[in-house]
């Protein structure tokens, strides 16, 4: 009986160490270092972004934590006082946060720049620290701010990057938090000679952008300039590499200052070239030539007859200026925009094909671009698309896409027929100056060689013949595409409201860069031919000057 | 024996003492090492400091903002016309003997 009582004891003893020693064991660890230590985090410092031609878009001031040690200051109202008015804080708050019981260290103010810790400095406030917690600098003040996104405080009160690159590259760019631990007595002083372990902070690494800061200061500045001359509400500039897919500019508007962006609506932080579809409209066209042309049922020199509006599932499709051009080739076709030209080749390709065209050049589903904010429009399963919706798709109405899908797919055709990923990031540099770099992604072939070199060639008819003509810059082949889309609402189209957007690339012979322009809602004109078409050549003006590409 | 534990006793205090100091001068040594490994991180602190103040400087005075500004006030305007040279459209200086 005393035997079995002692055996019970001892389970019971054995069992309560293994519950101390290894089930509760982390949390009893930390319970007990909270007791004998107060841990203060050392920030680490957040990687830079810098550009190809590298200058740094974004990197970080100087600028510390302010914090007060209530032991050590003598008069706590006075100190408030002097500390709040320097650097504009509500008194009443720094005061209070001070003479909370049992608090011997108080953040007063984060991020406080050099100038006003010189200044405080000066004051020589017993009981006033400093330290180093850098913020974020834009030496070219709101350029690109879609694209970089902004750093903000997460739930911890710590850095964190939301939206475009300081959103998706977060974990490389804000590095690893040091900490200074430093053992306390039992009223929370600490302890003179006691132990301090300290954790150096692990900075974080830089980004090395495709982004080129004068071409994207280029997109930014004429964008600006023609959303004003045409009065458009909105607008956007993707400019990639076709060959690399790296992204070399990309501008949007309305945009915010990633400075002070918590005073812009929180719809301004999402960036549209990447998160926002439109329907691509006749610029579209290209995408199902390049597929009917693939597929072998038709070629440039293929003739249809264009003789009127013709009749699809009970509704009347006519060209975009009620215009008909009796027997035309599919080069024509591009050059006059003409919808019934297109939906000749729809019909030609039949559902199958042209539903797996338009996924095989990856619409439907994001590009995989390095950038928080992606997402696509879906596209509705193959039993659900009517004959009238294969041929408004066949020219760019009733399908959404957004401008990096529609900029990639045309770099497809640039580039010898390869869907590349695209990436704005194009190498990672640690601390050490160690490069890691971020190669190019071909995703796989859309169309054949001799396809893309058959539609570039039709594209720049459509450029040196079309409705745009009158404001290419001469000597050059420029490949491209107009395209006016009516903005869907409520179900239905509204005339007055489009999307007028051009697509193309330059030279067509070896292409530097594939750019798409977007304009939503323009008062001047609504289309893309007198908008967004002569914009894009004013920026393909200015690229090919930097660039140093002359005439032929 | 009575000798050499003389001797000893002789000797132990001098090595004693020489031990004592040489304690010293290494701890004097380790001291000033501490001191001037203390000096030569917050130097190295303050140049960090300063490298990144600089960087900062130059990043402001090479952004294209400031460079923008200062061109307009010595007088540069943005071009309006540019002059390409192809090939066969040589300058005739270009085809002079050197």
């Amino acid at each position: 009986m005393v035997f079995g009582i002692f055996i019970l004891l001892y389970i019971g003893i054995v069992s309560r160490l293994l519950y101390w020693q290894v089930w509760a064991s982390s949390r009893l660890k930390t319970q007990a270092a909270g007791q004998h230590f107060f841990r203060l985090p050392l920030p680490p410092k957040r990687g830079a972004v810098i550009s190809s031609d590298n200058y740094p878009l974004v990197m970080n001031q100087q600028a510390y934590l302010l914090y007060g040690e209530p032991k050590n200051i003598q008069d706590i109202d006075g100190f408030a006082k002097r500390v709040g008015e320097s650097i504009g804080k509500d008194i009443a708050s720094i005061s209070g946060a001070l003479k909370e019981p049992g608090r011997v260290w108080v953040p007063i103010e984060h991020k406080v720049e050099k100038e006003t810790v010189d200044r405080l400095k000066n004051l020589q406030e017993k009981g006033l620290g400093f330290e180093e917690e850098p913020k974020r600098y834009y030496p070219e003040a709101s350029i690109a701010a879609h694209l970089l996104g902004f750093v903000g405080l997460d739930q911890n009160g710590m850095d964190r990057g939301y939206f475009g690159l300081e959103g998706f590259y977060d974990r490389e760019l804000r590095g690893k938090e040091g900490s200074l631990e430093i053992e306390k007595d039992v009223a929370g002083n600490p302890i003179l000679i006691g132990q301090t372990f300290r954790v150096e902070p692990q900075d974080g690494r830089d980004l090395i952008l495709w982004i080129d800061r004068s071409v994207q200061a280029i997109a930014e500045k004429r964008l600006k300039e023609g959303m004003e001359k045409y009065g458009a509400k909105e607008g956007s500039v993707v400019i990639m590499d076709p060959k690399t897919g790296g992204i070399l500019g990309m501008a949007s508007f309305p945009s915010y200052d990633p400075r002070s962006y918590a005073t812009s609506e929180k719809e301004r932080y999402i960036n549209p070239t990447v998160a926002g579809s439109y329907e691509p409209g006749s610029a579209f066209k290209v995408i199902i030539m390049g597929a009917g042309i693939d597929a072998g049922v038709v070629t440039a020199q293929t003739e249809m007859d264009e003789t009127g509006p013709i009749e699809v599932g009970g509704y009347t499709i006519r060209t975009w200026n009620n215009q008909y051009h009796g027997k035309i080739t599919m080069t024509k076709v591009l050059e006059y925009s003409s919808n019934v030209g297109m939906v000749f080749v729809g019909k030609k390709l039949g559902r199958e094909k042209l539903l797996s065209a338009i996924k095989n050049f990856g619409f439907g589903k994001p590009t995989d671009i390095d950038l928080e904010d992606e997402s696509s429009p879906t596209i509705r399963p193959n039993k659900e698309w009517y004959e009238i919706d294969l041929s408004t798709a066949s020219f760019g109405q009733g399908i959404a896409v957004t401008p990096i899908q529609m900029v990639r797919a045309v770099g497809a055709l640039a580039n010898g027929g390869v869907l590349m990923e695209p990436k704005v990031v194009k190498a990672i540099q640690d601390k050490n100056g160690k490069i890691a770099p971020i190669p190019p992604k071909k995703l796989r072939q859309v169309v054949s060689k001799k396809t893309a070199e058959e539609v570039t060639e039709m594209m720049v008819a459509a450029v040196d013949n079309g409705e745009a003509k009158w404001a290419k810059p001469q000597g050059y082949r420029i490949a491209g595409k107009t395209g006016t889309a009516q903005i869907p609402v409520s179900g239905h189209y509204d005339e007055k409201k489009t999307i007028a957007s051009f697509v193309g690339f330059a030279p067509a012979d070896d292409p530097k860069f594939v750019m798409l322009v977007t304009l939503r809602e323009t008062t001047s004109s609504q289309w893309g031919s007198e908008t967004a078409a002569p914009l894009f050549f004013n920026i393909a003006k200015d690229l090919f000057l930097y660039w140093g590409i002359t005439p032929k | 024996m009575k000798f050499i534990v003389s001797i000893v006793a002789f000797l132990l205090p001098i090595v004693a003492i020489g031990l004592l100091v040489a304690q010293i001068a290494c701890a004097n040594n380790l001291a000033q090492d501490g001191s001037t490994l203390k000096t030569l991180t917050a130097t190295i602190e303050t140049l960090a400091s300063e490298n990144e103040a600089l960087n900062q400087k130059i990043a402001s005075a090479s952004s294209l903002l400031e460079v923008e500004k200062k061109a307009i006030a010595m007088g540069l305007a943005p071009g309006k016309q540019f002059l390409t040279l192809t090939q066969g459209q040589y300058l005739v200086a270009f085809n002079q003997k050197r």
